[in-house]
């Protein structure tokens, strides 16, 4: 069969999950913060209190690697 | 000795475990079976008050075509190895991702997400069970197609497959999701690949136009229940109207509730409202704007004048009507005034269009999902109380405002008996409410949680005892809801349960069902 959808790279993830909560005053700003790469990673999988987690089938290893790295580099929100 | 596993399955043995993985293995391929604390660790968040443990799955399985699907069944049975099936898995408050049951291996369908289907003229789609509403609206988009979805509060990261299969609902007139249905395809638990309706005859071209078919009609056997695994679903959409007009009308008086639903339910009825109009309580609103903490100190309940504070500090109503018109803008007009009339008898509405409210968060996104648009405002009422505690507590009602009234006041006083607040809204069809209350707590503070577990097991039975019944529940207490739909109903299920899938490998436990 024809493959289904998969993420184009870290900004994708991130404008279509992350930013409906962390643009929006649902979570924390994120962007600009230099949060370190393996604790976005940590938090995306297991959860962190009113977030919820995110499962590899939902984010693949490689595609959160990617938006944790976008996110830590990432400028502040505007 | 430590086991390789982090849980397993009821009644089976590590040994035996081992050797089903291995089938899973070969199926699948490696990568696809996940065994390890960490890779199963997003599946064990949930939001119920209940230790984490309970609801912990052996293993997850990644699955994207039917023939996966089948031959993995094939080794469930040979096993006795239980699965427990999510689509996007995002069921917040009923249970998220895990399984109902520890140990029960989750068959994880998010990466069959094929939009197989889109047909502008008809106003359908058939899509597999992992596509997500913003995968579907972004496609939408890039086609152009004037097509709206109708989706729930968590829309874009939900789907339509998942949701609809629990019998979720939306806010446009295409709101009662199963009512939209049209034609799905299920692997059963003996492995044969049924679709129902039209789907079943070759060459038809009519499986998501026509929804019953020939001779019984199955697709609601395979909602909230554990018969089938569905790989494919169909729906309708809703052409995209050339107007749209968002509104909210507001009430002051808690007891106003009566007045609202007796002067909404002819106007919903006869479809001058055609959408599922929400009456939404300010505690449910409060969180886009306001903070608990800067009105509340200490344990309790928050107190009817902190309500009444932030209501005049966030311009909310104690209930606020939201609700649409959709048509050409002389239809619009014409129903406008039909729409005001009726609320302005009594001089008590307050009713606020987009020119007075657009600027307002809570409008904003009441607006968007009435329009099926992607927004997840509505998860600021996970920080009302924060710590990650929330149950849907939803009894059924009819639209008719004593009872609103009554099933509010009773829902109040018990959540207030354990220091919750009432954080609720009903969701209107047109004879029926979907009262929805998030029951909210700090799953961080234990005596918190175990207050709310209590808490909700007494609203369970006390709304029983008046002969209300829950659409819907969370997996901690789907057994409890089932014993209170009475043991005939039990029965059949069970009956149809054992016909259909006699080993027991599919969900055991939900609905009550095993």
């Amino acid at each position: 069969p024809e493959p289904g959808f998969q993420w184009k790279d870290g900004a994708e993830v991130y404008a279509k999950v992350c930013a409906f909560c962390h643009e929006a005053k649902v979570g924390p700003t994120i962007r600009g913060r230099g949060l370190a790469p393996a604790y976005i990673t940590f938090i995306v999988r297991h959860g962190n209190r009113a977030m919820p987690s995110f499962r590899a089938a939902e984010i693949d290893d490689e595609s959160l690697a990617r938006v944790a790295e976008y996110v830590s580099k990432a400028a502040a929100n505007q | 000795m430590a086991s390789k596993f982090i849980a397993l399955p009821k009644g089976v043995s590590e040994k035996t475990f081992e050797a089903a993985i291995a089938e899973f293995r070969s199926i699948l391929g490696q990568d696809s079976v996940l065994v390890t604390a960490e890779q199963l660790a997003p599946y064990i968040k949930t939001m119920m008050p209940v230790p984490d443990a309970d609801h912990t799955p052996s293993a997850a399985l990644q699955a994207t075509t039917v023939e996966q699907i089948q031959k993995i069944v094939a080794v469930c049975n040979k096993y006795k190895v239980p699965i427990w099936m999510i689509s996007t898995g995002r069921n917040f408050g009923y249970g998220s991702a895990a399984p109902a049951e520890r140990g029960q291996v989750v068959l994880d369908l998010k990466r069959m997400n094929r939009i197989l289907e889109v047909d502008p003229d008809l106003c359908f789609a058939l899509v597999e069970p992992g596509v997500t509403y913003k995968q579907l609206y972004d496609y939408i988009q890039e086609h152009k197609y004037p097509l709206w979805l109708s989706c729930p509060a968590p829309s874009a990261i939900a789907g339509p497959t998942g949701n609809t299969l629990d019998r979720g609902v939306g806010y446009t007139p295409y709101g009662e999701h199963f009512l939209f249905a049209c034609g799905m395809e299920v692997v059963l638990a003996n492995g044969e690949v049924l679709r129902t309706g039209m789907g079943s005859l070759p060459k038809s071209n009519t499986w998501q136009v026509f929804k019953w078919g020939y001779g019984p009609y199955l697709d609601g056997i395979f909602t909230q229940s554990n018969y089938g695994i569905v790989t494919k679903f169909g729906f309708w959409l809703m052409p995209a109207p050339p107007a749209f007009k968002p509104f909210v009308i507001q009430y002051e008086n808690e007891d106003d509730i009566v007045e609202i639903v007796e002067t909404i339910r002819p106007l919903r009825i006869s479809g001058v409202i055609p959408n599922a109009i929400v009456i939404a309580h300010a505690l449910y609103e409060a969180p886009t704007k306001a903070k608990r903490s800067d009105y509340v100190t200490g344990p309790g309940a928050i107190t009817d004048d902190a309500v009444r504070q932030i209501m005049k500090d966030h311009k909310l109503g104690v209930w606020n009507v939201y609700a649409a018109l959709y048509g050409t803008q002389e239809q619009i007009d014409v129903n406008w005034k039909i729409v005001t009339d009726a609320f302005s008898k009594s001089g008590k509405a307050k009713v606020l269009t987009e020119q007075e409210a657009g600027d307002d968060p809570a409008f904003q996104y009441r607006a968007a999902l009435m329009r099926g648009d992607m927004t997840l405002k509505e998860f600021s009422l996970y920080n009302w109380r924060g710590g990650g505690g929330s149950m849907w507590f939803a009894p059924v009602s009819q639209a008719r405002g004593s009872e609103t009234l009554k099933q509010m006041a009773m829902t109040k006083r018990i959540l207030g008996k354990y220091g919750l607040d009432y954080s609720g809204e009903f969701i209107v069809g047109m004879r029926d409410m979907h009262h929805i209350v998030d029951v909210l707590y700090d799953k961080t503070d234990p005596a918190m949680t175990k207050a709310a577990y209590q808490c909700f097991d007494e609203l369970l039975t006390e709304f029983s005892n008046e002969g209300y019944g829950t659409y819907r529940v969370n997996t901690a207490f789907m057994d409890k809801v089932a014993h209170t739909y009475g043991p005939v109903q039990r029965h059949v299920h069970e009956t149809l349960k054992k016909a259909l899938d006699p080993n027991g490998i599919l969900a055991p436990g939900k609905s009550g069902i095993r």
